[in-house]
């Protein structure tokens, strides 16, 4: 063993450019490797720290409506647990009902905090751990307040928060709550502590007011997250089989009298599984993972051909120990033992690397990964397991060659082996291996990155800059005349060009409504439908196809108001809802009567407005024209267009006259671009900006075995291109022959990895409504970058070994 | 200690055929300095290299101290060369990365069994290298190499010491002190057996033994000096 390392580390300290390319290149897949893995266990770790996350299922509802896609809830009506529990004896069940909370503080100043009016069930099912307080008690009384940690910080000070009072503005109705217990803050990966999860920063219990929530009890309404929690799978399982029977008994009936069942279905999902639930978020997190594995086997690829190309300049020191009495298994043990020590060396490097990228890192990927040495999410026994594998697998082959070197041939030939024919082969064809992860990797990111950038400039069917959404608009503490004099005051702020308030806004999602519609004698389908302020089509910039937009010059087109609900009145609908009601053309559809609960008059056919997802498909729209005050069952945004002023400028402005007419009401905008990016386009974006990192850094790590491949190779043909020379071979043929060796497995690869690449992302791609094609640049583009690449890579040394005499070529040996 | 009978060694290839030995027979006592000569291409290294156990017989017989060993398995061959051989050869096949102690001790590696360190040392003493123990072969002109490989041959004593040309690569005065090594290690019991090309060196063996295509052409026993 002293033996092995001494020499071992002799081999490295006597070739610094050798120990750099072995160990460095395998340090960069270790490094690759081990942060996109704690990436993919980051992202698929969310609430397993909690041990009663997997028995803990978010009740899913299914739709399946007429005329729209199948689509997915998180949310569920209101009384579901309260129903089920009545029919289903002894469930442990629970709901969040998530909403922003208002605090006042000292200095007058309000702020928002995510709330949660929850079910007084909550912590026999969240059985999450208190810092104070008793779970049994803490949601006694309707009174009682549970806060975490860092809001008690926040909020409180260092005094004890156990009995303090808190006045809390929740829906628009200030309630002063009693501390009861104090949770201890919930880590990073939990989905109830993630922006855009079930956040739940304090906990009150709901309390529902007849005639207060009238959806409460509506199937298909999105009020709360229901959950409910089993001690087994088969328990859970057993359960999710009597839901269809339950939803008939209980549900609704469909327009047509059919059974609920056939319209909206519900299923358990596992709370860990919460986090990836979205569509394609899965597939790209387990991508990022398969990156990280095949930048780690090019490293692992790159050590087993250097180290079978360096085969040749060991065979002397293998054919010297056999002669000295070593066998084949104790010389194999040693090559395999190097390999174990290269990672290992490696990974420590590797582990260096990630702890100097991970700032980097979480920068570029938006998470907040950080090294663990020790302990249950510890990198050390992991890694140590790594080591012992990627040294088993980077070393067997090589020993393998190496071990079974025959002493007498090799002491008695002045040449030495290298594997033979097969060894070039086989080094050959794991170096189009290595150029078919990286070709297809690089046409992913060339697909990836077209397709966010796509994502940022497609044509939306609206101008989405110089556009702001006021999302505090929806505040429950407002009423409709409140909302209609704030928005006149934000009118007249410098720099607003026009203002609108609606139920429908760009990433804004939580006042959509669904009906059945149907032209008189046609088919019946759902569509969605949204009132909409004066100016809202101008202030979007949406596009006019056919007729008019509504004014309040048209009294049919005033939607609100006694009567206008049962006479019909004028409406404006979207491309994909004229389409799918029937009419040839946004034309023919003016003037065309379309039937909900009266006969509605079309006067407006507008160009669809990607209003959601990139990844799901325009829903039908209907948009009712509604001049006055909006109240009602609904809360809407409002929008603000606004020109030749800095946002940030516009957005203080616009504060002080919010805060003029609202004063207990805080203030929260977002401009469309950031509404969309933090919605939809920015988890993709950090992903693909990860996939690039991983990707760039494969390339990187297979260019680098190349180079030390060429490197030796250059080397043991240095007596053939003397002789070459000697024979009249130009520097220029003498290059060609060597780079073209090298470009042989480059070429093929691509054959490899064009129809790999193609199939991944062509299925990537058909998982957005709004897409790039998928042309043949970036494969041509990836190919070319390859070529270059080891050209590249190849012809220094070539070059160099070409242009030399050939009599020193010859001496060389 | 050595009976060799009809032996013989065959390469063959896709289309060539080449008899290196053939039909060989051979007899060498314990304790004999023998010198094998020939022209180049007779057989003689492919010779060294079968009573070496580094290389195996096409057919015939190898009787190492009356045992068969000619179909011993690896292992067991590998264990014979550890414990009883010692190889010098032609370019001395030092390994580069190991200071010339570390070249010796390589001689004791596959052994099981501690207290090497004197060994080591002795060994070298033996050949006036000892001063040179940290340095690395580069570091050493070629007898300084040559007498390295002794020690590292000499270090676990072996019974029988095997020659390649110890002297192909030297000059003659550290051609002269390598036979005088060898020369006293067979006077202390070594059985030697060497290729050489040198008649001068030949005439320090006891028994010269003349090959030509494959075969034995005459072996001579010298008068004792």
């Amino acid at each position: 063993m002293a033996n092995l390392m001494i020499s071992y580390w002799r081999t490295l300290s006597h070739r610094p450019g050798f120990a750099l390319l072995n160990v460095g290149g395998l340090a960069l897949g270790i490094a690759v490797f081990v942060v996109l893995a704690m990436f993919v266990r980051f992202e698929t770790g969310f609430d397993r720290w909690w041990p009663g996350a997997d028995q803990t299922y978010l009740i899913q509802d299914h739709y399946t409506l007429s005329g729209v896609p199948e689509s997915t809830s998180a949310n569920t009506m209101g009384g579901l647990v309260e129903r089920m529990r009545a029919d289903f004896a002894g469930l442990d069940a629970t709901f969040v009902r998530s909403s922003d909370a208002t605090l006042r503080l000292a200095d007058g100043s309000v702020v928002r905090e995510p709330f949660g009016l929850v079910d007084a069930n909550f912590f026999n099912v969240f059985d999450w751990p208190l810092a104070a307080g008793s779970a049994a008690t803490a949601l006694a009384d309707p009174a009682s307040l549970v806060i975490t940690e860092s809001f008690a910080r926040r909020y409180i000070g260092n005094a004890a928060p156990l009995g303090r009072t808190i006045t809390i503005t929740v829906e628009g109705k200030p309630v002063a709550y009693r501390v009861s217990a104090v949770l201890r803050d919930l880590p990073d990966n939990s989905e109830f502590n993630r922006e855009g999860g079930v956040r739940l920063h304090a906990i009150a219990r709901f309390r529902y007011v007849p005639g207060d929530k009238p959806n409460w009890y509506h199937w298909g309404s999105e009020e709360v997250s229901s959950f409910v929690r089993f001690p087994t799978p088969a328990a859970a399982r057993a359960f999710a089989g009597q839901l269809k029977a339950f939803i008939d008994r209980r549900g609704d009936h469909g327009s047509k009298g059919e059974p609920m069942s056939t319209i909206l279905t519900q299923t358990l999902l596992p709370v860990p599984a919460m986090h990836l639930r979205e569509k394609g978020d899965r597939a790209t997190v387990t991508t990022l993972g398969i990156v990280g594995a095949l930048a780690l086997l090019i490293a692992v690829v790159n050590y087993v051909n250097l180290a079978t190309a360096r085969a040749a300049l060991r065979a002397r020191e293998v054919a010297v120990r056999k002669a000295l009495g070593a066998t084949r298994a104790a010389l194999a043990r040693q090559f395999v033992g190097e390999a174990v020590l290269t990672t290992a060396l490696a990974a420590l490097a590797g582990l260096a690397l990630v702890e100097i990228a991970l700032p980097m890192v979480n920068a570029l990927g938006g998470t907040t990964l950080h090294l663990v040495y020790l302990g249950r999410d510890g990198v050390v026994l992991p890694l140590l397991l790594l080591v012992a594998v990627v040294g088993l697998v980077a070393g067997i082959y090589p020993a393998a060659i190496l071990s079974s070197f025959q002493p007498a041939a090799v002491l008695a030939s002045a040449r030495t082996p290298g594997g033979g024919r097969t060894g070039a082969r086989v080094r050959e064809g794991l170096v189009v291996v290595q150029f078919a992860i990286a070709i297809a990797l690089t046409i992913g990111t060339l697909v990836l990155v077209a397709q966010v950038d796509y994502l940022r400039s497609a044509d939306l069917g609206f101008r989405r800059d110089g556009l702001m959404l006021i999302t505090s608009f929806d505040d429950a503490g407002l009423d409709g005349p409140q909302r209609s004099a704030i928005l006149a005051r934000l009118k007249a702020v410098p720099g607003v060009v026009a203002a609108t308030q609606a139920d429908s806004g760009p990433a804004f999602t939580d006042t959509s409504s669904s009906t059945d519609m149907q032209r008189p004698g046609g088919r019946s389908m759902t569509i969605t439908w949204a009132r909409v302020g004066p100016d809202f089509f101008t202030v979007y910039g949406a596009r006019l196809l056919a007729g008019r937009l509504p004014s309040t010059r048209f009294g049919a087109d005033e939607s609100s108001g006694a009567g206008a609900a049962e006479r019909g009145v004028n409406v404006v609908l979207n491309a994909t809802a004229a389409r799918n009601l029937g009419f040839a053309s946004p034309a023919t559809a003016i003037g065309g009567a379309v039937k909900e609960r009266a006969v509605n008059s079309v006067v407006g056919v507008i160009a669809d407005m990607h209003f959601l997802s990139p990844r799901e498909p325009v829903a039908p729209m209907l948009y009712y024209f509604t001049a006055g005050d909006m109240g009602g069952q609904t809360a809407p945004v409002a929008a603000v267009r606004f020109a030749g002023v800095d946002p940030r400028v516009l957005t203080a402005a616009l504060r002080r006259e919010w805060l003029g007419a609202a004063p207990t009401t805080p203030f929260a905008s977002v401009t469309v671009q950031e509404n969309l990016a933090k919605k939809y386009y920015r988890a993709d974006e950090q992903r693909t900006r990860l996939f690039t990192a991983g990707a760039v850094l494969a390339v990187v790590i297979g260019a680098t075995g190349l180079y030390g491949l060429a490197a030796f190779d250059t080397g043991r043909r240095v007596r053939e291109i003397g002789i070459r020379k000697t024979l009249g071979a130009s520097t220029a043929q003498i290059l060609r022959l060597l780079v073209g060796t090298f470009l042989r497995p480059v070429l093929i690869a691509n054959v490899v990895a064009w129809p790999i690449a193609w199939v991944a992302m062509r299925s990537w791609l058909a998982g957005f409504d709004q897409r790039v094609d998928l042309g043949p640049s970036y494969f041509l583009i990836a190919s070319l970058l390859a070529v270059a690449i080891a050209i590249i890579t190849v012809l220094g040394q070539s070059f160099r070994v070409a242009r030399s005499e050939p009599a020193r070529a010859l001496r060389y040996e | 200690m050595i009976a060799l009978e009809a032996l013989s060694r065959v390469y063959r290839s896709d289309e060539v055929e080449t008899t290196a030995l053939n039909d060989i027979d051979l007899e060498i006592a314990t304790g004999e300095f023998v010198a094998i000569m020939g022209p180049s291409g007779c057989g003689k290294s492919t010779l060294l290299n079968l009573l070496g156990t580094i290389d195996r017989a096409t057919s015939g017989r190898y009787l190492f101290e009356g045992e068969d060993i000619t179909r011993r398995d690896e292992a067991a061959l590998a264990r014979l060369r550890r414990d009883r051989l010692g190889f010098v050869f032609q370019s001395f096949n030092l390994i580069d990365d190991l200071t010339i102690e570390e070249n010796v001790a390589l001689g004791l590696a596959y052994r099981p069994g501690t207290g090497r360190r004197g060994a080591v040392a002795a060994a070298m003493d033996r050949v006036a290298i000892g001063h040179r123990a940290r340095h690395f072969p580069h570091q050493l002109s070629g007898g300084q190499q040559q007498r390295a490989a002794i020690a590292r041959a000499i270090v676990g004593e072996p019974q029988l010491i095997l020659a390649d040309e110890p002297t192909g690569n030297l000059d003659s005065e550290n051609g002269g002190q390598v036979m005088d090594i060898l020369g006293e290690l067979n006077r202390e019991g070594a059985t030697v057996i060497m290729v050489t090309h040198s008649p001068a060196h030949a005439d320090r063996a006891r028994r010269v033994v003349h090959m030509l295509d494959g075969r034995i052409a005459l072996s001579a026993q010298r008068a004792a000096a």
